[in-house]
């Protein structure tokens, strides 16, 4: 489990310039006077990793930071090896970098592959690549039948998938998704985790998500957050460890066992 | 030529195929690209190497689609002002296409910032240049419109752009008090009120002075958009901007966050 | 950990439905294409894109052959309204595919590959002594058209050899389209006379 030490390095953090993976110290963020995130230390290399937690626990303003949509109150930030502190690099971050919000707004009139296209223009992709990148991901994510439907016609599962396909146009070292299986049946959720799975060797892909099996099929490591910390960082198998032979966790699988074990266990401490 | 059964030429063998290093489903990929997309227009073609920037070309051409409501609204508003105008021969398109501005400007901003408004946030294309393609959008269809709504109109005598120095000041004030305010329609509505403020202001006069019923607003006019007020209107289009600038980020602070809402 | 490939195993088991393997014929498949059906131009790509693929690999590097095949599977989607049902879509696809090889290799200034690639007849085995032949017979019919250099035999391989269309050769030598129709008549019947004459030989 990795716990945080709280030594802070001078200058910037972060490791080789280019690297896969992310670099938080001591980050922590307020809305107004209410503290949703505090302490967070997380070190990681490539890989896909799972985010778990009650509702509130700050999954969202983490994967915001780590997005680069917000700014935290404290702390140091560094992704891809870079600052997020310079413009330019702020710029190269993002061009290698691909988010999914909870939710998400779209313009109606658009057709699936305008929408995805507008995106791959905005990541700067170079022009030439953008048109099979975009059907590139429309195939990953299953929505060939429907490139040229508008947004506005498509279900609640289909803009999710077209969602992720934004996410994944320009292949992105650092994949972030906020609850993305939502509105997908059990077939699309295998899709999605094979997706998942090609990408953990080249990218950093942080996942938000209320469902287990997610989380035991797909990551690598898995985090466990409750009332803005980072109260458990290891793999699904530890987590599986700590709930074992405490008969009074409820839970239809091992995991849940061991997420409500760490949970019971961190707010007894509190 | 061939059983469809059984498609390969004779002189195709297991071998060549099994041999082959040609990379099929990334060539299909390329196929439903092309299939799939329509071709750039040229327009954007032209967009591209005037912004350096394929991004900010197709927010450019996007962009009137998106707020094509005010262009029919904009439309509609200066055609009834063009048929006032030719009943009462008083010039009322250049009091019409300021408060026109600031609507759309105001209008470009919360469509373009509420929806995708996240994923946007993540984009390597600054806002703020997104931003101003947007409003160039505004500014240039507000300024078409005008003009052909102020060539039909004989009350001034041909083409008048005097409103093109109000239009940008309030369309920026609106911009500014939106910004501020995290609302669109306050920051539209205040520019509003203000361009009220500053065309109420010869009409009182002549009132007072005159005692007269008719308002003259041909005087109006010239008194609305007068040059004598120009450094006015040149000095709040750039406290507006910077103030817009720093809001977006520009100079390194970001207050975006807690005005959009994002909990 | 056990946790991880216990899940990992089950989502490999989960079985995707599998297509049933599309058994229409090319000349239904054009049909559908030409009604704007995307998986009739999978499934005729699918049987025809390898063998193209490597018949062209043997004239150009791996990701020539992928442009080439792109250019050329997305002329077929645009050609299929006007494919005239000929039975051989085989012949028709390849047709399509040497000729934007051809394309290709004059984009990337390699005129001599795009002869390669015209002279190139599908029913032949594709040996390195046939296509030496091929070049030689290629060599004499021009010159029976007319003397090195002359404007016949600069418009016979243009048109015929590296067949480039009438309006752009009419533009390059500078001539009306209606005279380059005219000689172009008169040197395929020179040509026919030719293969004639050597047949019986």
């Amino acid at each position: 489990m990795a716990l945080a030490v709280k030594t802070r390095k001078q200058g910037t953090p972060g490791a080789v310039h280019g690297q896969v993976g992310v670099d938080l110290r001591g980050v922590g963020h307020r809305f107004g006077r209410t503290t949703v995130l505090q302490d967070i230390d997380l070190t990681t290399g490539p890989g896909v990793f799972g985010l778990l937690g009650p509702n509130g626990a700050g999954k969202t303003t983490l994967l915001r930071i780590l997005a680069t949509v917000l700014k935290p109150a404290h702390g140091d930030v560094a992704l891809l090896g870079r600052a997020t502190k310079d413009a330019h690099d702020l710029r190269e971050i993002r061009r290698r970098l691909g988010y999914l919000p909870q939710q998400f707004g779209f313009y109606p009139n658009f057709t699936v592959f305008e929408f995805i296209e507008y995106f791959a223009l905005l990541k700067e992709m170079p022009p030439g690549k953008v048109r099979a990148a975009v059907a590139t991901a429309i195939q990953r994510v299953g929505m060939e039948d429907r490139a040229r439907s508008k947004m506005k016609s498509l279900s609640g599962g289909m803009l999710r998938r077209v969602g992720i396909a934004q996410a994944i146009v320009n292949e992105p070292e650092l994949l972030l998704l906020d609850e993305p299986t939502v509105g997908l049946d059990p077939e699309q959720r295998v899709i999605f985790r094979r997706l998942l799975r090609e990408m953990a060797e080249t990218s950093a892909v942080f996942v938000s998500t209320h469902l287990v099996e997610d989380v035991a099929a797909a990551c690598s490591e898995v985090m466990l957050m409750d009332a803005g910390r980072l109260i458990f960082h290891g793999t699904a198998q530890d987590l599986v460890e700590l709930g074992r032979g405490d008969d009074a966790l409820t839970g239809d699988s091992a995991i849940e066992r061991g997420y409500g074990a760490v949970l019971a266990r961190n707010r007894e401490r509190r | 030529m061939n059983d469809h059964r059984n498609p390969m030429p004779p002189d195709v063998t297991e071998e060549d195929l099994a041999m082959l290093d040609v990379d099929l489903d990334r060539v299909w990929n390329g196929v439903m690209g092309d299939v799939w997309s329509r071709p750039v227009g040229p327009v954007e073609k032209l967009a591209r190497k005037v912004l350096h920037s394929a991004a900010l070309a197709r927010v450019l051409v996007v962009s009137p689609a998106l707020i094509l409501a005010w262009i029919i609204a904009s439309a509609v508003v200066f055609a009834l002002g063009v048929v006032v105008t030719q009943a009462t021969s008083q010039p009322l398109i250049p009091l019409l296409a300021p408060a026109l501005a600031a609507v759309g400007v105001a209008y470009a901003y919360g469509a373009g910032a509420d929806v995708a408004y996240e994923i946007t946030r993540t984009m390597p294309v600054s806002g703020r240049m997104i931003l101003l393609v947007r409003i160039t959008v505004v500014f240039a269809i507000n300024t078409v419109l005008g003009a052909i709504a102020s060539l039909v109109t004989p009350a001034l005598g041909g083409v008048t752009l005097l409103w093109l120095l109000p239009m940008v000041a309030i369309s920026m004030i609106g911009l500014a008090v939106a910004t501020l305010l995290g609302s669109p329609v306050i920051g539209g509505g205040v520019a509003l009120l203000v361009w009220a403020g500053i065309v109420m202001q010869p009409m009182l006069e002549q009132r007072r002075e005159e005692r007269v019923m008719q308002i003259d607003f041909g005087q109006v006019v010239s008194e609305s958009t007068l040059q004598h007020q120009a450094p006015l209107w040149l000095a709040s289009i750039v406290a507006c901007g910077i103030f817009v600038m720093w809001n977006n980020g520009a100079f390194g602070a970001n207050q975006e966050d807690a005005r959009w809402h994002l909990r | 950990m056990p946790g991880q490939q216990v899940g990992e195993m089950a989502d490999e088991m989960t079985h995707l439905p599998n297509e049933e393997p599309d058994d229409r014929s090319d000349d239904a498949l054009m049909r559908a294409i030409a009604m704007r059906d995307e998986h009739a131009l999978r499934v005729l790509y699918e049987r025809h894109a390898p063998w193209l693929a490597v018949r062209l690999r043997r004239f150009l590097a791996a990701s020539a052959v992928e442009d080439v095949l792109q250019e050329t599977f997305l002329a077929v989607w645009k050609g299929a309204p006007n494919y005239r049902q000929t039975g051989e879509v085989g012949a028709w696809i390849w047709g399509i595919g040497r000729r934007q090889g051809a394309q290709w290799a004059r984009k990337h200034q390699r005129p001599t590959l795009a002869l390669d690639l015209m002279g190139e007849r599908p029913d032949r085995e594709a040996d390195p002594a046939s296509a030496v032949v091929q070049r030689n017979e290629i060599g004499r019919a021009l010159a029976a058209v007319g003397p090195t250099g002359s404007t016949n035999q600069r418009i016979a391989r243009k048109a015929l050899i590296e067949d480039r269309p009438l309006a752009e050769i009419a533009d390059e030598m500078n001539m009306p389209l209606g005279t380059i129709k005219s000689r172009l008549h008169r040197i395929r019947r020179t040509l026919q006379v030719f293969r004639e004459k050597e047949a019986e030989s």
